[in-house]
């Protein structure tokens, strides 16, 4: 009996890692599905929920407006989510600074400032709500976007079939290059499989940096959703549209400093992931979701990924001899190499301040 | 230590961490931790910050291509 706990525990994290991975890998040789990109320019609706980013609105207002799109099509709103700081007076602002005289050849740039501070899926609803384009464009406030990504994004709706497209978020090093290696590894894993899943069918959500969307298709998400960019493009799924991935439309940001601030990212997309398995059922039903299949291998299974790890190792320490041997031999090796990477990390930090 | 060995190090604790954040995901959202923390996305800014603007260039160019209905 513990031989066949280890061994589902075994299997089922490699699974997770490698065998799902390779599944892709030969599902894409036999399908492939790559969509029918045109020059399509319909009018978009940027939009931006932000709140207390007065130190960062003003670089992204101007980020936008470099975007190679035409103007008369490009609307900008910000929705600004009870900011207590200067966020929305900051948005005035460059509305009058920046874009006198109003013409034609500038976007409109709305501000949408929300009574108190309520969350983010209230400020994207309220946004979309009002937007007038027909393609919407969301973005964070901290990220930029490469000046074609736009462009890049709109192509992909020439294909009937597509409802969303995300574009690819670049992890750069940071000034003096004391970004997180780990992380950027574990990232371009991450991106590595949502290419193949984008080539098979659709990804299993977007990247909140950057991605868009048919306004059609878009259905007002609670007020509490944590994933908003995984519940807002996956309703182009549970249509029966596809969310594509655009490699070409980039948005940048930094490699986290640490791994903590990688750490609190992850628990807040997992706790999201708890979430929408817990209050969406159409995530949970292969008829509603056809991507049940992807979504169970890739989401649901690395939510279990842990726990497995305690069974498998616990189970392990009833198993002491012959190849089991070797596979304690093996965890305490990683587990003892990852605390040396923590040691190392916390000594490295404290020099460095 | 030496470079190679701590981007080596950063694997194993990096998978370790990412494990760990599946576990304080469930706390998270059993205790609804969750419904303060939604714009934590904006944690690490500082990096951008230190980054000089960039200049506007206004106006933007107008394309000449006809836009289509959607499908």
């Amino acid at each position: 009996m513990i031989e066949w706990i280890f061994w589902f525990s075994f299997l089922s994290i490699l699974y997770t890692y490698m065998g799902y991975p390779l599944i892709l890998l030969v599902w894409r040789r036999i399908q492939r599905r790559t969509a029918k990109k045109g020059s399509y320019l319909p009018p978009v609706s940027i939009i931006l929920a932000v709140y207390n980013e007065e130190k960062l609105i003003e670089r992204k207002l101007k980020n936008l407006l470099e975007l190679d799109y035409p103007a008369s099509l490009l609307e900008i709103i910000v929705s600004s989510d009870g900011s207590t700081d200067r966020t929305e007076e900051k948005v005035t602002l460059f509305q009058s600074a920046a874009l006198q005289p109003r013409t034609d050849s500038a976007p409109a740039i709305r501000l949408m400032a929300g009574p108190a501070h309520v969350g983010k899926a209230a400020a994207l609803n309220r946004a979309v709500e009002h937007a007038r384009g027909e393609i919407i464009l969301f973005s964070d406030a901290r990220q930029i976007l490469d000046r074609k990504a736009l462009l890049k994004l709109a192509a992909n709706f020439n294909d009937p079939e597509v409802g969303a497209a995300s574009g690819e978020l670049v992890l750069v090093d940071r000034p003096g290059g004391t970004g997180v290696v780990g992380v950027g590894l574990y990232w371009r894993y991450e991106k590595w499989l949502r290419k193949m899943e984008s080539d098979i069918d659709s990804m299993l959500g977007a990247t909140g940096a950057l991605y868009a969307m048919r306004k059609s298709l878009y259905r007002p998400i609670p007020a509490d959703t944590i994933l908003d960019d995984v519940l807002i493009p996956m309703q182009a799924v549970f249509e029966g549209y596809r969310i594509v991935f655009e490699p070409e439309a980039m948005a940048y940001d930094f490699v986290p400093h640490r791994p903590e601030t990688e750490f609190v990212r992850k628990v807040r997309t997992l706790a999201g992931n708890y979430q929408l398995l817990w209050e969406n059922g159409a995530f949970w039903s292969p008829k509603k979701n056809r991507l049940f299949f992807q979504y169970f291998s890739h989401k649901v299974a690395r939510l279990a990924v842990p726990f497995l790890m305690i069974v498998l190792f616990f189970s392990n320490l009833f198993l002491l001899q012959g190849i089991y041997l070797v596979f304690l031999f093996l965890q305490l090796a990683w587990y003892g190499l990852a605390l040396i990477g923590g040691v190392s990390y916390e000594k490295m930090d404290a020099k460095a301040s | 230590m030496k470079k190679w060995t701590r981007k080596l190090l950063e694997v194993p604790y990096t998978f370790m961490a990412m494990n760990a954040a599946s576990v304080a995901g469930l706390y998270a959202f059993i205790s609804k931790q969750k419904r303060k923390n939604i714009w934590v996305r904006s944690a690490d800014r500082e990096a951008w910050e230190s980054v000089p603007a960039p200049a506007v260039r206004m106006p933007v160019k107008e394309s000449s291509k006809p836009f289509r209905k959607a499908a």
